[in-house]
């Protein structure tokens, strides 16, 4: 179905492989931008080369787990091709992420070194359980060191299964789990996502996502396929995001319909400006109609991009403008070199307009999740033609043309605010809250906010604050309800038609 | 102590704040729940409101830290404008 030459996307090249060609290419050529400053391909490959140095000193070798809880700083770029450069895994976690979540991960990744900022060391090693826990600016000043005479290792063997990142990611269980993804896999997925979306050297991405969610994380390393440069940004500069927008030169803005809807509400209060910005790329959710005209009146000349899929294999689907007015209704086409259709519960392939679960095979499907080997039976099976198969659980269907089009899920898994979630994790938090007997959270809808209800005292304000202490901003719900009893359905399960009823009733 | 305007605005924006409870000038928004989002239409409301604009040195998350100082900008602002 693909009309584009898979030759470019390569299986068996690593992730450092992408900086070190970059390198080769354009030394010279703007690499990564933080608020603090600005390195060349040149300098980011030294300080790579710096931190694959450090973590030798440190007895950092193949596989060991690098967890580090960073905010978007250049020196994470570093810390992520120093890392693969040494064999080792780099773990990144929200910086949003609360020991609640933390310690859970922490357990289960089973780091040999932890790096955070410095005000966090305390808490982290309470946490941590013996292991070290670095803060980052004492780290950066070795590392600045080895940099300064440019610092080599002794070499370590890499090889394209080995492991780069553990990406956490949440689900349909309590606790978030890890998506493993090892080095060819993930420069496979780079590299047909840039053949769809044809970053160039003269782009500037602007990327407003932290590197421990993996929307982020790729958009550096398409960036250095592409020979472009990434500018990070974080939550700080958000009421200054146009500007920055501007003044960073930026050509591509990866977006989710939330920060969307902000740049909308910043392009209002400011007369229309000039601007490089040529392409947005959005994820997570679809884009209301009304927030893609809105962009595309404060850009003019800009196209937005759809795009659909989730860690597991890091991406499905791209729909390249071209389609925009043919299939308005689309999520994409499959990235090329890979597949993806329609299956019924028996796993036959459906024809076209039937709906069934979306399952992906191809070089871009992750082998699976982090010591979970039941979740990863469950999710990647054998595909028949050998490899895995990914199931999404999410559903819908294809067209003659087989592009996919995604109609919804039938498990507890969402997406809000850009964010993938499940009501059991935020139900499992709010049980958790001194007071609550029972809860139940009911999904995002058009017109509706993610909405929790809880059952015993506790005043519905402080069930938000208290769930703010230990989730991540996107995973609070905006709607709080304290009910008698929850509803319940002959099967004894959350009766979630009723609960809607009762916001319904309740709205404003 | 700011106009009871001001507060009636920023209220909707601080979803952990029950009703009955006071809001004090020198809580954390965050803590209230304040996020990204609301910040920015917060900005839209509050110039909408008192017909004034945000200096682009004003816009900054410390201005939008606490309710109290960011009382202080709006106030100050008023000043300008009645000057």
């Amino acid at each position: 179905m693909n009309g584009e030459s898979t030759a470019g996307a390569r299986t068996g090249a690593l992730v450092h492989d992408l900086l070190d060609e970059a390198t080769a290419e354009c030394p010279d050529a703007w690499a990564v931008t933080d608020g603090a400053g600005r390195w060349t391909y040149r300098e980011l490959a030294a300080h790579s080369h710096a931190v694959d140095v450090w973590l030798e000193a440190r007895g950092i070798g193949h596989g060991d787990r690098v967890l580090v809880q960073l905010p978007s700083v250049r020196e994470l770029v570093a810390l992520l091709y120093g890392t693969a450069r040494r064999g080792a895994v780099l773990v990144p976690v929200n910086t949003g992420m609360k020991d609640y979540h933390l310690r859970a991960v922490v357990e289960n990744a089973e780091p040999a070194l932890v790096v955070v900022t410095d005000p966090a060391v305390e808490r982290i090693t309470a946490l941590a359980d013996g292991v070290p826990v670095l803060g980052l600016d004492g780290v950066w000043r070795e590392i600045a060191e080895l940099r300064a005479v440019e610092a080599r290792s002794s070499g370590a063997q890499v090889g394209p299964e080995d492991i780069a990142v553990l990406v956490y990611t949440s689900g349909s269980t309590a606790a978030p789990k890890a998506v493993i993804c090892p080095h060819g896999r993930m420069v496979f997925a780079t590299e047909a996502i840039g053949l769809e979306l044809g970053y160039r050297p003269d782009d500037v991405v602007f990327c407003r996502f932290p590197i421990s969610w993996d929307y982020g994380l790729y958009k550096v390393l398409l960036t250095a396929a592409g020979r472009s440069e990434i500018v990070l940004a974080d939550g700080e500069s958000d009421l200054v995001l146009l500007r920055r927008i501007r003044e960073t030169g930026a050509t591509v803005v990866p977006i989710v319909p939330s920060l969307a809807t902000m740049l909308c509400a910043l392009a209002e209060r400011e007369p229309r400006r000039e601007s490089r910005v040529r392409m947005f790329t959005n994820t997570g959710a679809a884009l209301p109609k009304s927030t893609a005209e809105g962009l595309r009146a404060a850009f003019p000349g800009a196209e937005v991009v759809v795009q659909f899929g989730q860690t597991e294999c890091k991406r499905v689907s791209v729909l390249p403008p071209a389609f925009r007015d043919a299939k308005p209704d689309s999520v994409g086409r499959p990235l090329p070199g890979t597949r993806a259709f329609v299956v019924d519960e028996e796993g036959t392939p459906l024809p076209p307009w039937e709906t069934g679960e979306i399952v992906v095979e191809g070089p871009h499907v992750m082998p699976g999740y982090w010591r979970a080997p039941e979740q990863t039976a469950r999710t990647f099976r054998p595909a028949p033609d050998g490899g895995l198969r990914l199931h999404t659980g999410d559903f819908g269907h294809v067209d003659e043309d087989g592009f996919l089009y995604y109609e919804g899920r039938r498990d507890d898994v969402f997406k809000h605010k850009g964010v993938r979630m499940s009501t059991t994790e935020i139900e499992a938090a709010a049980t958790d809250v001194p007071g609550v007997r029972a809860a139940a959270v009911l999904p995002p809808a058009p017109g509706r906010d993610l909405a929790v209800f809880a059952a015993g005292e506790i005043d519905p304000h402080v069930l938000l604050r208290e769930l703010s202490l230990r989730l991540e901003p996107a995973k609070v719900p905006g709607v709080s309800r304290v009910v008698d009893e929850l509803p319940l359905t002959a099967h004894g399960k959350h009766d979630r038609k009723q609960l809607a009823r009762i916001l319904e009733g309740n709205a404003p | 102590m700011w106009d009871e305007q001001f507060e009636q605005i920023l209220r909707p924006f601080l979803p952990f704040l029950p009703p009955q409870e006071e809001l004090t000038p020198g809580t954390e928004l965050k803590d209230l729940g304040l996020d990204s989002l609301g910040t920015v239409q917060l900005l839209g409301t509050l110039e909408e409101t008192y017909q004034v604009h945000f200096r682009d040195s004003a816009l900054t998350m410390d201005t939008f830290r606490t309710a109290g100082v960011l009382w202080e900008t709006v106030e100050s602002m008023l000043q300008r404008t009645a000057g």
